[in-house]
């Protein structure tokens, strides 16, 4: 409670024009913001971009936040709402998802181990990429930002029945998609 | 709507599997996002600022709307004066009455000079410097992300220099068409005349990204440094040659070679969209400079 009359602080700071307080904000949410950009994206250089994007939006539009609503509820919907425009603008429609996914810089080799895990987050973002946009916004909101049903429903708009079948047919895209790679069993898909 | 037992069931298993595998996990961003972004914000209120951005907003589609118009209107009437079959203004002076003093014009004004061995250098030498010039000046406006298209050539040389003719191909013929249609009215004229001007920014831009491809391989390197360096300047050096050598024979010959010249950076701009996407072999190797 106190870190959430702490952040009302914060903002009405920032909405008389004090960038060291939305610097604080904006320190709190960059690991939230980037993340949401960047499994949207597929691209973790546009999400850098893209998350000082909607850190932008988000201040000019500051004094459109209703106290009533949490922060980083508000500010996931402009979030959510950037990267989908973003990816309706993607002209080139030639490009396949695999690019996107190979866009995403590898990292030096390490142990067995952590080469393992990393070649299975590829595949779950790869994964995630395949999914139509509207379908990821919902899973990424859920999964990765970990938002109730309501939460997501305030950040996209959408009534709650429309969430759960998008979820649903999310859910079903990733387990099928996940099986294909060997990574979960078919009687989960078929469950 | 309440989620059926098994939906319940492919949730938990799904969020165990990626848990698993450590996806969810969250990704860290650079360490100075927040400090690159304080800096953008704008110096004022967050009320001023949406203010000034709706005001922004307002003008630059002011602006759109009055150059799609100014290309519009003219070459709508240029339709109209084709469809009509009324004579166009290229049509008039090509027509018996000019012909005569316009060929006359022609010939002694590049015809004749062409064929002096200094007239064919001295022109071979001003494409070659406003080549370079060009390409230094746009590679120097715009380093990092031509250095980042420059990677993505190297990348998929094959695919950009497809990608790249494909693209080459339709600005052409589009852009032949709609000069066409401008150049049927004496109003359309000069609006062909910048649009054939803004058709070439592209193509500069591909003889750029091949410039920033070219460069390290010439000064011995993998990849392309963020900055413009030496590299860089000789690679485009080299890369204005062909258009000067074509240019001290015909002058026709210099825009098929530089757009074919051009084409696998222009390719290479639209696969990394403007520079704008890391591609991987060479991305690390670029970091560490």
């Amino acid at each position: 409670m106190a870190e959430q009359g702490d952040e009302l602080a914060l903002i009405s700071r920032s909405i008389d024009g004090d960038h060291g307080a939305f610097a604080q904000l904006m320190e709190r949410y960059a690991v939230a913001v980037f993340n949401l950009a960047y499994r949207m994206l597929g691209d973790a250089q546009e999400a850098e971009d893209a998350s000082q994007e909607i850190f932008l939006r988000a201040y000019t539009n500051l004094e459109r936040f209703d106290p009533a609503r949490k922060f980083s509820t508000w500010l996931l919907t402009i979030g959510s709402n950037f990267c989908i425009d973003r990816l309706r603008r993607r002209r080139f429609a030639w490009l396949t998802l695999d690019d996107a996914v190979a866009s995403v810089p590898s990292p030096a080799r390490g142990p067995e181990r952590s080469a393992l895990e990393r070649e299975e987050r590829d595949i779950v973002q790869r994964a995630l990429l395949q999914l139509p946009p509207a379908y990821r916004e919902i899973a990424v909101l859920r999964y990765w930002n970990d938002l109730s049903y309501e939460e997501i429903g305030q950040a996209t708009g959408l009534p709650e029945s429309t969430i759960k079948t998008r979820l649903h047919r999310a859910r079903r895209m990733l387990a099928e998609a996940l099986r294909s790679e060997g990574m979960v069993a078919d009687e989960l898909v078929s469950a | 709507m309440t989620d059926s037992p098994s939906d319940e069931m492919l949730d938990r298993a799904l969020h165990n599997v990626l848990a698993r595998a450590g996806a969810l996990a969250p990704r860290r961003p650079t360490a100075d996002l927040v400090a690159r972004t304080a800096h953008r914000l704008p110096r004022t209120t967050p009320r001023l600022a949406a203010r000034r951005a709706a005001v922004r907003r307002v003008l630059v589609r002011s602006v759109m709307t009055l150059l799609l118009l100014l290309v519009a209107v003219p070459a709508v009437a240029g339709a109209l004066t084709l469809v009509r079959g009324a004579e166009t203004p290229l049509a008039r002076l090509a027509g018996v009455a000019g012909q005569s003093d316009a060929r006359t014009g022609l010939v002694a004004a590049t015809m004749l000079r062409l064929d002096a061995p200094l007239t064919r250098t001295l022109l071979g030498v001003l494409i070659w410097l406003g080549q370079v010039i060009a390409t230094m000046l746009a590679a120097g406006f715009w380093p990092r992300r031509s250095a980042l298209a420059g990677v993505a050539l190297l990348d998929a040389p094959v695919r950009a220099a497809t990608v790249g003719m494909l693209m080459a191909g339709s600005l052409v013929i589009g852009a032949g068409a709609l000069l066409t249609l401008l150049a049927a009215t004496i109003a359309g004229l000069p609006v062909a005349l910048v649009v054939l001007l803004l058709l070439q920014a592209p193509f500069v831009l591909g003889i750029v990204v091949v410039a920033r491809a070219l460069g390290p391989r010439l000064a011995g390197r993998t990849v392309a440094r963020s900055e413009v360096d030496l590299a860089t300047l000789a690679a485009a050096a080299l890369l204005a040659l062909p258009a000067a050598v074509a240019g001290s024979f015909s002058l026709a010959a210099v825009l098929p070679v530089l757009y074919l010249l051009a084409a696998p950076g222009l390719g290479a701009l639209i696969l990394s969209r403007g520079g704008m996407r890391y591609t991987s072999r060479y991305y690390s190797e670029m970091q560490n400079g």
